[in-house]
């Protein structure tokens, strides 16, 4: 039995850390010592195998008070500050969606992205049904150019697959997306020098003994494109992302999740000696 | 040129129009059977036996060592006029196996295809590329002169030398001392007429004019967009990322589909090495000239082509730091592809129910599957279906 440790919301840290959503889970695992941390839920998970604390964080746009290399260091600051006073080490969960359940929070403190995604089944695409392409956040016209480019052909063949190729193509789109859109507005002077500064930030972090997960491309500062042309690095860096999301998925289902089924494939006799059965 | 019963081993040199000679030669296969020049390859090219012949299988590519005995069988015995395999994997096989490849294989002439050093180089660097080798170009040609003496050929082989796999004193010294110096052939690349190619393989193999051009070639990206891949590369291996599976989706180029991005490239400025490069490349070069000139081995085509003029070769090679966003959204739509075509993890049975579980269990275990979920997917097929 390993403890994972979950400070409160803080700076835009676990947002989803208030006593009200604790409350809401009921579950006899979740404890809290208000005498010696009052400021850290503690949860007994048997799945991890060592002790460690959660931090999940967004984008780091939500994170920084001002889109300044100083607001960066306060935050990193803050994080080591965290690490240094912390029972077990910090683990930084990068989610881009709110935390709404347990599964999710142990999800993420195993390093685990969320939600679970079906591979095999956004694998399964043909011509014979497309997916509309899904919206780009933003709006802005070079990350709309870009979405086109990626996802104007992602098609599925089964209801299923359908719906996990769009929230797959969504996942990718929108890696480009927060790459290039620059949201409070920095000019690309200073959004190179807030990337360079973020992706310091992280590999100090990391020496610290800091780990991390997820898609950590949010963690770096966008840079917009000029011109229709994108800095190298920025979109290197959404394509390792979109490339992990799909390859670190697999391991990371549950087998309790929800499941889809290719009823296509199976066997006619099988699947009336189940329909036939117990339900 | 040949005597009858000639038996052939094309090794490579990479990068010398393989895959287009493979293609054509295996489209013309029933002309060649009616000439007597058999092809014992079952595809255009049968990468994984011949790296399972040359000894250099990989984690990430799984071994075919039944087939592979069954080619070295056929090639073995075979009574054909010609007799042929072609693979630039061959040309990976150490000393050792070299020397298993002659007693399996029986007596053959060794034909290698060479062509000029300093583009063939920048091909390789492309290569690498793919492979996850994040060394920018300057840097990779470094280390490739540097671990490759001038005038021999340096201790030990492993793959990524491109230099000394290149070396045709090494082919000399450790082909030519089992085969035979006399049986070794190089064909020299005429960089102006790629047909001359074809024309020198229908004389080995003692037919006519019947080989096709064919358009089935690799494909070298723009420079940005070989920069995109080696940042993507390093970030990668930055990142830990797990090399087989690297391997197994952008590393296999026959799963990663990268021409669109190439024939949609806004720019097309290809990789050239800087101009030290292309003069270090000629001094190697006219040292091999030299050295196959000495040699008993015969040689076909001209060997000047494989000089190149430094003159037209840059003097410093401007490395882009930025690429057209269309093509770079193109770029990341091959990985995402690519990276959906990573098998699943083998199941692990579970214990108490004999279901499987893990991704497999979503995609095709019916035990995991309650009823309830199958009749609920089922309605919802069947309302769509009504609603189409």
């Amino acid at each position: 039995m390993s403890l994972l440790h979950v400070p409160d919301a803080a700076g835009g840290m676990n947002a989803f850390a208030v006593p009200t959503w604790w409350a809401s889970l009921e579950d006899d695992r979740v404890t809290r010592d208000e005498d010696e941390r009052p400021d850290v839920t503690v949860v007994d998970v048997a799945e991890l195998p060592d002790d460690r604390t959660l931090l999940v964080v967004g984008s780091v746009a939500e994170l920084l008070a001002e889109p300044t290399p100083d607001a960066l260091a306060a935050w990193v600051g803050q994080v080591r500050a965290i690490n240094a006073a912390a029972a077990a080490p910090v683990h930084l969960a990068v989610s881009l969606d709110e935390v709404t359940c347990f599964e999710q929070l142990l999800a993420l403190a195993a390093g685990r992205r969320w939600p679970p995604f079906d591979v095999v089944a956004a694998a399964r695409h043909t011509d014979a049904d497309p997916v509309p392409p899904p919206s780009v956040p933003g709006g802005q016209d070079t990350a709309r150019a870009y979405a086109d480019a990626l996802v104007a052909q992602v098609e599925v063949l089964l209801p299923p697959a359908w719906q996990t190729a769009t929230d797959s193509a969504a996942d990718a789109t929108a890696c480009i997306s927060r790459a290039l859109d620059t949201d409070p507005d920095v000019g690309p002077a200073d959004a190179r020098a807030l990337r360079d500064a973020s992706r310091s930030a992280l590999a100090a972090l990391e020496a610290d003994g800091v780990t991390i997960s997820g898609p950590r491309d949010a963690l770096l500062w966008p840079v917009p494109a000029e011109r229709g042309l994108v800095p190298i690095d920025v979109a290197a860096d959404a394509a390792l992302e979109v490339m992990l999301a799909v390859l670190e998925r697999p391991v990371d289902l549950a087998p309790d999740r929800p499941v889809v089924v290719p009823v296509g494939e199976l066997p006619a006799r099988a699947l009336l000696a189940k329909l036939g059965g117990r339900r | 040129m040949l005597p009858d019963g000639a038996k052939l081993l094309h090794i490579g040199m990479p990068k010398t129009g393989t895959t287009a000679l493979q293609h054509s030669l295996w489209a013309a296969r029933a002309r060649l059977e009616e000439h007597g020049a058999h092809n014992v390859s079952r595809r255009a090219h049968e990468r994984k036996v011949a790296i399972t012949a040359a000894g250099n299988v990989r984690s990430y590519w799984a071994a075919e060592h039944e087939r592979w005995q069954q080619l070295a069988g056929e090639f073995r015995t075979s009574t054909a006029r010609r007799t042929f395999w072609s693979s630039e994997s061959l040309s990976l096989a150490a000393p050792e196996r070299i020397r298993g490849l002659r007693e399996e294989l029986g007596p053959a002439y060794v034909v290698t295809t060479i062509r000029a050093l300093a583009p063939q180089l920048a091909s390789r660097w492309q290569q690498g590329l793919r492979r996850a080798d994040p060394l920018p170009l300057d840097d990779w040609l470094r280390a490739r002169f540097a671990e490759e003496p001038l005038g021999g050929v340096g201790a030990g082989f492993v793959p990524g030398q491109a230099l000394r796999r290149l070396n045709p004193r090494r082919v000399l010294q450790d082909w030519g001392a089992v085969f035979g110096e006399e049986n070794l052939v190089f064909v020299v690349l005429d960089p102006s007429d790629h047909t001359w190619l074809l024309r020198a393989f229908e004389d080995l193999l003692g037919v006519p004019e019947l080989l096709e051009p064919s358009p089935s070639r690799n494909l070298s990206l723009p420079l940005p967009e070989a920069e995109m891949l080696r940042h993507l590369a390093a970030a990668y291996r930055g990142h830990g990322g797990d090399l087989d599976a690297w391997m197994a989706t952008a590393g296999d180029t026959r799963r990663i589909k990268l021409r669109p991005v190439v024939e949609a490239a806004p720019r097309h400025q290809t990789v050239r090495v800087p101009r030290w490069a292309a003069e270090r490349a000629d001094e190697y070069v006219a040292d091999w000239v030299e050295a196959l000139a000495s040699s008993g081995a015969r040689v076909l085509g001209d060997v000047r082509h494989l000089f190149s003029d430094p003159a037209t070769h840059p003097v410093e090679v401007e490395v882009p730091e930025v690429v057209d966003v269309g093509s770079a959204g193109r770029m990341m739509d091959a990985y995402f592809r690519v990276g959906l075509t990573l098998p699943a993890p083998a199941p692990s049975p579970d214990p108490e129910s004999g279901a499987e579980s893990g991704a497999e269990s979503g995609a095709g275990g019916l035990a995991a599957v309650s009823g309830r979920d199958l009749l609920r997917e089922l309605r919802r097929r069947a309302l769509r279906r009504r609603g189409r």
